[in-house]
């Protein structure tokens, strides 16, 4: 389900936000069950758009949808929990596009965001919370499905990986020991392990 | 400086560099045409209260609704909205809003009271159907077509919620 990891990757550092404050995320505010409506809350929310863009070579399946995410707080305490709440959201997820791709639910995610619109507040005249809302165009693009069972990232490299050059140091192969070299130590095999010795030149006979 | 048509919409203003009077006029009137077409429609008083004007400016939420109730929508007919002809070299600018009393509703700015409620009439657009065309790709596509171009990645910013005058 690609649009869900669309949705999953853009949902999560909300999600780790609002547990991070003790915030409930949910789409609506329900009451808990023998409870009453709780006193803040916030909501996500991932309206898709367009899905290619045309280009030269042809259109590119990219991901264009809107993000919101609404904050309910309590009146009478003025503006600055509701402000400090949405710097946390928008933290989270401009950390969020600018370390990626990622992998998410089983999908490698590539996303960036177009640029945060809001946050705007207002106290609202009906119920007793007061309101705050962000929101951010997305673009985003699966890049291939993770494989399962099997190596998923390497060195920050994420997606179907190849080894480079530089990914072992020879000590990290299975069957060698060779943590602490001096200069002009060669390897030498002991019937069980290729292990760091001096030099021939230096052995005695 | 580069000449720039720039175009104010509820909550957010975009704007494009180096075009000519007419197509800053023909993609202010295409920006319309998407939003009657994108926006709910049932009776077409919505639609049809879109509006465009010259410069940087306000639109009021003036216009109350005419009462009338239909059980099932209006054929989808919204008339055209033309914008004013620029003139000159300088930079344009262009206010686009609609005029209809409950827009913020209609549009999902207003957090208290949606459209989405059980019952009829059904909604006729879907929800956050506003911010979607602003900030899903929409807009962005109509203002490369209008100026028939790859534009530079015209710029959107802004959002401030509630436009409703009071």
């Amino acid at each position: 389900m690609t649009y869900q990891a669309i949705r999953r990757f853009y949902e999560e550092p909300v999600e780790t936000t609002a547990t991070a404050l003790s915030i409930p995320l949910r789409y609506a505010n329900q009451l808990e069950a023998g409870g009453d409506a709780y006193t803040e809350y916030l909501t996500a929310r991932l309206n898709l758009g367009l899905t290619t863009d045309p280009t030269l070579c042809g259109p590119i399946e990219v991901i264009r949808g809107s993000f919101i995410v609404d904050y309910y707080g309590p009146k009478g305490i003025g503006s600055a929990r509701a402000q400090f709440v949405m710097q946390q959201i928008a933290t989270a997820l401009c950390s969020q596009v600018y370390t990626s791709p990622h992998n998410v639910a089983g999908f490698d995610v590539k996303g960036t965001m177009t640029g945060l619109n809001g946050p705007s507040f207002t106290p609202l005249d009906n119920t007793p919370y007061f309101f705050a809302t962000l929101s951010t165009g997305i673009v985003a693009r699966i890049l291939g499905s993770a494989p399962t069972g099997s190596i998923r990232s390497l060195h920050t490299r994420v997606g179907g990986v190849l080894a480079e050059e530089g990914d072992y140091a020879i000590d990290e192969l299975a069957d060698v020991s060779a943590a602490t070299p001096s200069g002009g130590d060669v390897l030498v095999w002991d019937g069980t392990n290729w292990s760091s010795s001096p030099s021939i030149d230096a052995k005695e006979y | 400086m580069a000449r720039r048509t720039t175009f104010k919409l509820p909550g957010f203003r975009t704007w494009v560099d180096n075009i000519k009077n007419e197509v800053s006029k023909e993609a202010a009137e295409e920006i319309v045409r998407d939003l009657q077409v994108s926006g709910p429609y049932w009776s077409g008083e919505f639609a049809d209260a879109w509006v465009i004007k010259s410069g940087r400016t306000r639109v009021g939420a003036n216009r109350k609704p005419s009462g009338s109730r239909r059980s099932t929508p209006a054929s989808f007919d919204p008339k055209p909205v033309a914008a004013p002809a620029p003139s000159g070299r300088k930079s344009v600018e262009y206010t686009i809003g609609n005029e209809m009393a409950y827009r913020d509703i209609a549009m999902d700015l207003d957090p208290e009271r949606v459209r989405w409620k059980g019952g009829q009439p059904p909604n006729t657009a879907p929800k956050d159907w506003y911010r979607t065309y602003v900030e899903a790709g929409e807009l962005r596509g109509t203002l490369e077509k209008a100026t028939k171009r790859a534009a530079e990645n015209p710029k959107i910013r802004g959002f401030s919620g509630k436009e409703t005058q009071k």
